[in-house]
């Protein structure tokens, strides 16, 4: 039987009034988020806002040391700390040399004033944040700088960091070549040469190749652990605000330690009833508002192409070569990335794969805003995934310290949207053929 | 039956017809006369021979018909053509193109249809400009010939390694990249055989594309063409070095087409030749481009092409003649790096080290040299929203200028091509504030 217009009309109109209502309720709680900024909220220390109570046990469960925290302990062990930016750097080669890297994406809501006066307001939040707080916070904690030359505004900052400001640390670059043919491979493995004989002042010591190698499977056993962890949290679904607080706690921790959290937080993580799947990408998920967001919203990440997180995972089998080769190959054969370079296809097949391969219903790009390599590529590739049948959201955040209205209002809608695509993907999957 | 009518088209309607009239047009001198010199601050800009004025002009004309009879290339400015041009393509330049529709002033009208693609505003405008034309199919040239090879070198940005990746995908053409790494320090040997190694990689790449092997005589020969009218451009730019000087950077600006477009052609140096020849005259005459010349400027960064003779009519009447400019410097200073000897090392040092490709202290030394051979009474500092790599650091560079040369400079915000980052009012007030602050000086 039909059902009445009007009934079928309310019926239809409820679910945007409930979700309306919620927005509402969200956008003013996330309002309420933190005003100062604090360095320990970067580590992933939010107060939860919807229960003030809920927050102290969760803090417990996931006891995550702060990245300042890590840096004094690290510093009164005698070993030296360096603070490094965004993207592709060899950590292993850093680890050799027994410098511990601490990684800087932010934070957010820092204030700026500092990098205001070297830098003009149309420059990526991620450095005029980051070079803020590197002045106001970090240079003193720590020996050295490395900037990776992932885009033009890190290439610039970099410039302004060697030439104009005087912070008595030095400052290493990194150049990673933008295409994977063999010329770029065997210029990276004088790079890499180039970067780890440029350490050795700073460290005081010339590492032995058995740890340069350590390094190196050390590494790659992180990887190892970092997949498995990605299976199993598509299979549980855990929270993904948890789940990527102990995955960036990879930014700052040492491996040891992080393998040792790896191993036993996910027994207490949150879990969530998501009611739909999506890939997330972008350069960082900051505010970290937005993971929190997603668990409300019941929408689980199932992979991520993010350059703080997966586009860094270097796969690579072969590790009987010599060590700067052997590491030259790692740093190869990192998935697609447009800030090397990889053709848009390339990243369309990449995300496709991922979408297919764990049932994901949509594609989140949180970019930052400015971000020329990542603002390129969306245009193409969004109409690409749309025509595959995904759903895509596309938002630009300037690192504040929460969430928009209009960021949350349009998230709620795209839930909805991938909610519909994933319960009708795992239809699709259980109509045996 | 497609290439032989394209060869027909190109030899009936571009060499028999399109081509003679492009040059009995320029020689009858039917092209409207400027306004400059008339009722302005400013004489009439040295200009060269209607001919070669047609030679130019005739470059983007050959474009219309060019497809199926040459191999067409796109390139970025910055990118080693030698190769190219040794083979016979015709080399088209995006960002030449971005130029003439900003200079044209449709250049915001054509960037909107990227942007209603999802292009954000935020991105390069050069870059938009030429993907709001592939998209639209808007262009003051009124065709531009399809590209079979796209050759992307990372010596000017990054960015354009991006905008190439859309264009690639876009056209279905192979893209190659000449990846420069960014000279922090001075270039190792190891960076300069990365490019070398590059190079070499170009060769069979559009060697297939060409349909032709290279040969190393003529690539020797346009390595020294090259050299040659980067040489003649230099040569050009430092007769602003005169009192007063018979030429302002915003002629340079219009004068540099040559250099970017027709480099390893003995069109540039003919051109340059002529035009160097005027300049010297004027400098016999004492005849300067701006009537009073009061005060010299350094221009920094791309100039603003939709305002280009606003901005120097407006400077002029000032007395102010803006004489040299780091961005038309940046395409001469490197001539003596060329040698036709070994030119695959040298085309990788040359371009390695251009301007764009240095940090910003190494962008101020240049600056710095510039104020002293130009002998320079302020600096006007274009803080170029749309190209990071030139921007960033201008801050301190203004700051250092200012406090430890004492050199007045002016930080103007803008865009090379979007007309809508053009404050009009307050760009005005700010010149007018920084004049005065020359004048105080005096």
């Amino acid at each position: 039987m039909e059902p009445q217009p009007r009934f079928a009309i309310l019926i239809s109109v409820l679910p945007i009034i409930f979700h309306l209502f919620r927005g509402s309720r969200n956008c003013s709680s996330l309002k309420m988020h933190l005003e100062i900024p604090d360095e320990n909220r970067y580590i992933g220390r939010k107060p939860d806002i919807q229960n003030p109570t809920k927050k102290q046990e969760r803090k417990e469960v996931l006891d995550l040391p702060g990245r300042w925290d890590i840096v004094k302990n690290v510093r009164q062990k005698g070993k030296k700390v360096a603070a490094v930016f965004p993207i592709h750097y060899p950590r292993e080669l850093l680890q050799a040399h027994g410098i511990h890297p601490v990684e800087i994406f932010g934070p957010p809501g820092w204030p700026t004033q500092t990098a205001d006066r070297h830098f003009q307001s149309y420059t990526c939040a991620i450095v005029r944040r980051g070079f803020s707080f590197l002045h106001e916070k970090v240079l003193s904690h720590v020996d050295l700088v490395v900037v990776p030359h992932s885009c033009d505004a890190l290439q610039g900052m970099a410039s302004v960091l060697m030439d104009f400001t005087e912070n008595g640390k030095p400052v290493l670059t990194f150049y990673l070549p933008r295409s994977r043919r063999k010329e770029d491979e065997a210029f990276l493995v004088n790079e890499l040469r180039r970067f780890f004989q440029a350490l050795t002042p700073i460290s005081g010591r010339i590492p032995e190749e058995a740890e340069l190698k350590k390094a190196i499977r050390l590494n790659q056993h992180v990887f190892g652990i970092l997949e498995k962890l990605w299976e199993e949290h598509v299979l549980t679904g855990w929270s993904n605000l948890e789940f990527f607080r102990l995955l960036r706690a990879r930014e700052y921790l040492p491996a040891e330690d992080f393998l040792r959290y790896a191993d036993t937080a996910p027994s207490h993580f949150r879990r969530i009833r998501p009611k739909g799947r999506i890939l997330l990408s972008g350069i960082v998920p900051e505010p970290m508002d937005l993971l929190h967001l997603l668990d409300e919203l019941g929408l689980l990440v199932v992979a991520d192409d993010l350059a703080c997180s997966s586009r860094r995972v270097y796969r690579n089998s072969d590790l009987v070569s010599d060590a700067f080769p052997c590491l030259a190959q790692c740093l190869m054969a990192g998935p697609p990335d447009p800030t090397r370079g990889d053709p848009i296809k390339q990243r369309f097949f990449h995300l496709v794969k991922l979408a297919q391969k764990h049932r994901a219903g949509g594609i989140l790009f949180f970019l930052p805003k400015f971000c020329e390599p990542e603002l390129f590529d969306i245009p193409l590739l969004t109409k690409m995934l749309q025509d595959e049948g995904l759903a895509t959201l596309v938002l630009e955040s300037e690192l504040e310290s929460s969430l928009s209205q209009q960021m949350v209002t349009r998230l709620e809608a795209f839930a909805e949207l991938v909610a519909d695509r994933t319960e009708h993907l795992l239809k699709f999957k259980e109509t045996p053929a | 039956m497609q290439p032989n009518r394209s060869r027909l088209r190109y030899l009936l309607g571009y060499r028999c017809f399109a081509k003679p009239a492009l040059y009995v047009r320029f020689l009858a001198g039917f092209r409207k006369p400027g306004k400059t010199g008339q009722n302005t601050a400013l004489n009439a800009p040295v200009g060269v021979s209607a001919w070669k004025k047609a030679g130019l002009a005739n470059h983007y004309l050959e474009g219309r018909y060019v497809e199926g009879v040459r191999k067409v290339a796109w390139v970025t400015s910055g990118a080693p053509i030698e190769i190219l041009r040794a083979l016979g393509f015709y080399v088209f330049y995006p960002e030449n193109h971005g130029a003439l529709c900003g200079a044209r002033k449709v250049a915001t009208e054509i960037m909107q249809a990227a942007e209603q693609q999802g292009y954000s505003p935020a991105l390069c405008s050069y870059a938009r400009t030429d993907l709001g034309s592939l998209l639209s199919g808007k262009t003051p040239l009124q065709k531009i010939p399809r590209p079979d090879l796209l050759l992307a070198c990372t010596n000017i940005c990054q960015t354009v390694l991006s905008w190439y990746r859309c264009l690639a995908e876009y056209l279905n053409v192979p893209l190659y990249l000449i990846d420069t790494p960014f000279l922090f320090r001075d270039a190792t040997p190891d960076q300069i055989d990365y490019v070398k190694r590059q190079l070499e990689g170009l060769i069979p790449v559009a060697e297939q594309v060409a349909g032709r092997s290279l040969k190393w005589s003529r690539l020797r020969q346009v390595v020294s063409w090259s050299k040659e009218a980067t040489q003649l451009w230099l040569e050009v730019l430092e007769t602003a070095k005169a009192k007063p000087s018979p030429l302002t950077a915003f002629d340079g600006f219009i004068h540099m087409a040559p250099i970017v477009e027709q480099r390893g052609e003995t069109h540039a140096i003919r051109y340059y030749r002529d035009l160097l020849k005027r300049l010297q005259n004027r400098i016999q005459r004492r005849e300067g481009a701006v009537k009073e010349e009061r005060f010299r400027v350094l221009w920094d960064n791309l100039p603003v092409w939709y305002r280009l003779r606003h901005l120097a009519e407006f400077l002029a009447e000032r007395g102010v003649n803006v004489v040299a400019s780091t961005y038309t410097y940046a395409w001469a200073e490197l001539a003596p790096m060329m040698d036709s000897n070994r030119p695959l090392e040298t085309i990788a040092r040359t371009y390695l080290h251009v301007f764009l490709n240095r940090p910003a202290r190494s962008k101020l030394k240049v600056m710095e040299k510039m104020i002293h051979d130009f002998q320079i009474d302020g600096v006007i500092l274009h803080s170029d929203r749309s190209c990071k790599p030139y921007s960033l650091g201008q801050m301190d560079q203004r700051d250092h200028l200012v406090s430890r040369l004492n050199v007045p400079a002016l930080l103007l915000e803008a865009d090379h091509n979007d007309s809508r980052a053009f404050a009009e009012q307050q760009i005005r007030t700010r010149l007018e504030a920084f004049v005065e602050m020359m004048e105080q000086r005096k």
